[in-house]
């Protein structure tokens, strides 16, 4: 037994090319695996701490509606608590917090660095916050005694060049209510986990409420309670293990208070963030997987093709006395010492990939969703774990068949080919219809995991069916040239002859090119749609964002206004969560004559001043259609008003809810927007005239600087999806240029015949190109309309079950012809190296491997 | 008199082995004419595949010469570029290998065809097919090599090595991988095909019954 493996492996050794392509396949699979699973873990844990950050060890939060509680309602809600009220039995804590995102820096021209702004009552929070000193600590006190004075987390005080450890205050700007404010800064603290997360800024409680303009309001306030709702461990690893699942723990649903105010748990939001997220991060682990599945076509191709190789050796092992289970053994074998070479190198090249892939996610996640983009790979062994495990079952799945024919050699002669054809090919046809079953049972189930498992259905059931393919398209063409020059009849009948060989990297070039060409056309239609979207927002070109928090327009705002514009939208918006979705709500205000639409495209129903129209994402998650009845938080209860329309929106992460003025409906304090209607060849002097009449710390910007800000963050959004495309399109291309390697030296011995009758150096060069090139043609008709479904899966199922956005339809020619371009590139890349080692050899040489061989 | 076939005068070769420097052919000579046939015997390792390539240009002397006379003028392999070997190679010799060594994905007739056509006959396969109705094979012009026995892919072996004229075939053990009394049939067919077409044979064989009746030959040494 032990020679016997000794043999096996021996092989490997001796046939050290192929092998090392299949450690390659198997490798560039883990890697990306690997890398994805870094990147997304590395965003989360960034999110997670800076969650923590703010929550400290709270549980709980009291919130209000617009995400903002009036200051009155604390010392009446604390009394409750002192009073022993049963809402607050289990509670152990209670402590106000105002926070908001801001930027800081050492003047007023560089408050560039993002900061959480959070506003504490040291007393209070005392226990609340463990990095954050309290009013004895270090600094702490002086946040209460000393007005605009703030402490800074020490790693960003770093970052700033600000010594930690020096004595003394620091001068700081921050940017604020769209306002340059000086701050003072006192001390410094330690969060940690310095690398992650993001800055933390503590100041009082009264400071921040004056920084931000929220004199009187809170932003929530946050409880410990007896029975904290934590996530089990064992949760947070599945979480990591299956990218996409967000855990929810059994408690934690929100318990109403008094005025508008409910407890919610902390929990339960921050699952609410991770699932923001994690459809983009399961798009992304899918991709990772897709490089995995191509690289695994290398290992499957490479081991099913020696073990045809060795079949005579295999039938001799077999007549004298070795079992058809040994053999079987030892063919896993082989592929298990590939898979462990791939599995180590994979981590490897998988740790240095995550680098660049980090930095594409964070800033994607951070142009979605407003999420942590500083973020670093923590030490986490999951991912790791992970990646080798898959990888490892995955090589030895791949060499499920070849083992399985290694098994079917008999003893003395080799099994019997016919037989042993007709048989695979009907398990092939069978295996190949539950796929496409499965993945069609699949497409309807709810969300989007059912889409994209159909799509890796679709692609595995064609990637069987793709030699088959080839060989009926081969064969076809050998029957309609019939009567061609013999050396096409020879190129044609030698290409067919090598889907032994090439099968399977034709196979993979299918799955990666129809991959390539689905998202292709997804992201391209996805690309007019915004276009499109983008433009119908431009009818209203001017945008003024006043600083601080408003319910009405200023005074002098108002008349310029009136004076300058000829129609105007008014927006007053603000944030809030309903039904645990984060949402923005804006209170419509139309001034004179104004489009009907809004610059929205709608998309059903109709702009009515009687009621809401909601974004289509947001009317997806929620199941809301025109005439759906939506409870919104108002400031003193709820308020139930009917849906009239369902309008397009690519824009913003959280959901969009537009209120007109005449539901009656009062504006909550918020970020006030004016967007003007109007000619746009007049907009730079009506903005001249607005910035005039605008407050101080107002901004007037034209819509079209905003909208091209917008396509800039889609096209980022989709480079980290275009970088792995390109690496299973390339992981797919070297599997063929392998498989046309390893063609051409098999064929070497039969060049040397030619060569010796004759045959001049260039036919067998010109074989190994054109062989290239109709594998690549044909690989290329099958993968255009698989290209295609896959678009529409995409398009029509995924892309509308995870986020929510329906597409309009592009089928751009060029994105065919550059599939049809980059196939026979790839072709012909793969096939230049081996047809230069054909043209180069020696004809002596070819013939005396031709005798050795015979 | 006229000039013959072949002249090969004082031709050397040798290889280097690690260190080690193998003579495998020293001091060759020997001569052919049209029509006549030169057998080379030796054990194994003395050089006769090394000599075959010589002779057919695939490989070049250390030491000597080898000179064709064909269709009036003289070939030295040895001095034509890779290209000109190829076509000297391609339109005057014809090939015949110990396994047959035919193309896999080309018929019968397409395996022979295929030399016709390379020299450019217009009726290419009309020549492979009158080629094989000679040698019996009229009713397998269709089959593939991996489906005939080895006696018929021999005859498509010769077959091909006659079909477009050459002034010389080159026959490396073509009996050795046949049984007896098929070597001995295919073996008496391209004997007589050559001798009715006036073709000059160069034999590689270990077999002393068919090197016995040779107009010329050269028994090789071992190698040194």
């Amino acid at each position: 037994m032990k020679l016997l493996l000794r043999a096996h492996l021996r092989h490997l050794w001796q046939d050290r090319w192929q092998t090392l392509l299949a450690v390659f396949g198997v490798s560039v699979g883990v890697a990306v695996v690997l890398a994805v699973d870094l990147a997304n873990a590395a965003s989360r844990e960034a999110m997670q701490v800076a969650q923590r950050q703010l929550d400290g060890v709270a549980t709980h939060a009291i919130v209000g509606a617009g995400e903002r509680i009036d200051e009155r309602a604390y010392p009446r809600l604390r009394l409750r608590w002192r009073q022993g009220d049963a809402a607050f039995a289990d509670v152990r804590a209670m402590a106000p917090v105002v926070t908001a995102e801001t930027r800081i820096g050492l003047d007023p021209d560089s408050m560039t660095r993002p900061v959480q702004l959070l506003g504490i009552d040291p007393t209070a929070d005392a226990g609340m916050r463990a990095a954050v000193p309290g009013p004895g600590g270090d600094g702490g006190g002086r946040l209460m005694s000393e007005p605009g004075t703030a402490l800074l987390d020490a790693a960003t005080a770093r970052r700033l060049g600000i010594d930690p450890d020096a004595d003394g205050d620091v001068q700081l700007w921050l940017q604020a209510a769209g306002r340059a404010r000086p701050l003072r800064l006192v001390g410094t603290f330690s969060l940690g986990d310095a690398a992650l997360g993001q800055g933390l800024l503590v100041t009082d409680i009264a400071t921040a409420q004056e920084w931000l303009e929220r004199v009187g309001w809170l932003s929530r306030i946050d409880l410990i309670r007896g029975d904290p709702v934590s996530q089990h461990a064992f949760g947070r690893m599945l979480e990591r293990v299956f990218p996409g699942l967000v855990l929810r723990s059994q408690r934690g649903e929100t318990e109403e208070l008094e005025d508008g105010l409910r407890i919610q748990s902390l929990a339960e939001r921050a699952a609410d963030t991770r699932a923001l997220a994690a459809s983009f991060q399961l798009n992304l682990a899918a991709l990772g997987l897709l490089a995995l599945v191509v690289g695994l076509f290398l290992v499957h191709g490479t081991l099913g093709h020696a073990v045809l190789r060795r079949q005579r050796a295999f039938a001799r092992l077999r007549a004298i006395g070795v079992r058809a289970g040994e053999l079987r053994r030892m063919v896993l074998a082989e592929a298990a010492v590939i898979g462990v070479a791939g599995v180590l190198l994979g981590l490897l090249l998988g740790r240095w990939l995550a680098s660049g892939l980090l930095a594409l996610t964070a800033g994607t996640l951070e142009n979605l969703y407003g999420q942590v983009a500083v973020a670093a790979f923590a030490p986490d062994p999951v991912p790791v774990i992970k990646a080798a495990g898959v990888g490892l079952f995955a090589t030895v799945l791949a060499a499920l068949p070849a083992s399985a024919r290694a098994a079917r050699v008999t003893p003395g002669l080799f099994a019997t080919t016919e037989a042993a054809s007709a048989s695979s090919r009907l398990r092939l046809l069978l295996l190949t219809g539950l796929l496409l079953l499965a993945g069609l049972g699949l497409l309807p189930a709810a969300g989007y995991l059912g889409g994209l498992v159909a799509i890796a259905a679709l692609l595995m059931a064609t990637a069987l069916l793709t030699p088959v393919w080839i060989t009926a398209v081969l064969s076809g063409m050998t029957r309609l040239l019939g009567a061609a020059p013999l050396r096409l009849r020879l190129l044609l009948r030698e290409a067919v002859r090598g889907l032994a060989r090439s099968g399977v990297a034709g196979a993979a070039l299918v799955v990666a090119m129809a991959t390539a060409l689905g998202m292709g056309l997804m992201v391209d239609s996805f690309r007019s749609s915004v276009d499109r979207w983008l433009e119908a927002r431009l009818a209203a070109p001017l945008h003024v964002q006043l600083s601080g928090e408003w319910t009405q327009l200023p005074g002098d705002l108002e008349a310029a206004l009136t004076d300058t514009a000829a129609g105007h939208v008014v927006r007053v918006s603000w944030s809030d969560r309903i039904a645990g979705e984060p949402v923005r709500v804006s209170h419509i205000r139309r001034q004179g004559s104004v489009p009907a639409d809004l610059g929205l495209a709608l998309l059903a129903g109709r702009f009515a001043d009687d009621g809401l129209a909601v974004s289509e994402p947001l009317a997806r998650r929620l199941g809301l259609a025109p005439g759906s009845v939506l409870r919104l938080p108002v400031a003193d209860g709820v308020r139930e008003l009917t849906v009239t329309g369902v309008f397009r929106e690519y824009g913003a992460g959280p959901g969009l809810i537009l209120v007109p003025e005449a539901t009656g409906i009062p504006v909550l304090s918020g970020q006030l927007a004016v967007e003007v209607h109007g000619p746009r060849g007049d907009t730079e002097a009506v903005a001249a005239e607005l910035v005039r009449a605008a407050p101080e710390g107002t901004r007037v910007r034209r819509n079209d600087e905003l909208l091209d800000l917008a396509r800039g963050v889609f096209e980022r959004t989709f480079e980290v999806t275009g970088v792995l495309k390109s690496i299973a399109g390339a992981v797919a291309a070297f599997g063929l240029f392998a498989a046309l390697t390893a063609l051409g030296l098999e064929r070497r011995a039969q060049y040397g015949i030619l060569r010796t009758l004759g045959v001049d150096r260039a036919l067998p060069a010109w074989l190994n190109l054109g062989e290239a090139s109709l594998l690549a043609i044909s690989a290329v008709l099958l993968a255009l309309p698989l290209g295609v479904l896959v678009a529409i899966i995409l398009i029509e199922v995924v892309n509308v079950r995870a986020f929510g956005w329906s597409l309009d339809w592009s089928f751009p020619p060029w994105l065919f012809l550059q599939a049809l371009g980059i196939g026979l590139l790839a072709g012909w890349a793969a096939a230049v190296a081996p047809a230069l080692a054909v043209w180069r050899a020696d004809p002596a040489v070819l013939l005396a491997e031709a005798r050795i061989h015979a | 008199m006229p000039a013959p076939l072949l002249e090969v005068t004082g031709v050397a070769r040798a290889f280097l082995q690690g260190e080690r420097r193998i003579r495998v052919l020293e001091d060759i000579s020997c001569s052919l004419a049209a029509g006549q046939r030169l057998t080379i015997t030796g054990r194994s390792g003395s050089g006769k595949s090394t000599l075959l390539n010589l002779l057919a240009g695939l490989d070049r002397p250390d030491a000597g010469h080898i000179r064709w006379h064909i269709d009036d003028r003289d070939w030295d392999p040895a001095t034509l570029d890779e290209a000109a070997r190829t076509g000297f190679r391609r339109r005057h010799l014809g090939f015949v290998f110990q396994f047959f060594n035919l193309v896999p994905t080309l018929t019968a007739l397409e395996n022979v065809a295929l030399m016709a056509e390379l020299n450019g006959f217009d009726d290419a396969m009309e020549r492979a097919r009158s080629r094989l109705n000679r040698l019996g094979l009229a009713d397998r012009m269709d089959a593939f090599p991996g489906t005939l026995s080895g006696g018929e892919q021999q005859r498509v072996a010769i077959a091909r090595a006659l079909v477009h004229e050459p002034a010389v075939v080159l026959a490396d053990e073509p009996t050795g991988n046949l049984d007896r009394e098929s070597g001995d049939a295919v073996f008496a067919e391209l004997l007589a095909v050559l001798a009715a077409e006036r073709r000059a044979l160069v034999l590689v064989t270990h077999d002393p019954e068919l090197a016995a009746g040779g107009d010329h030959h050269l028994a090789l040494g071992t190698a040194r």
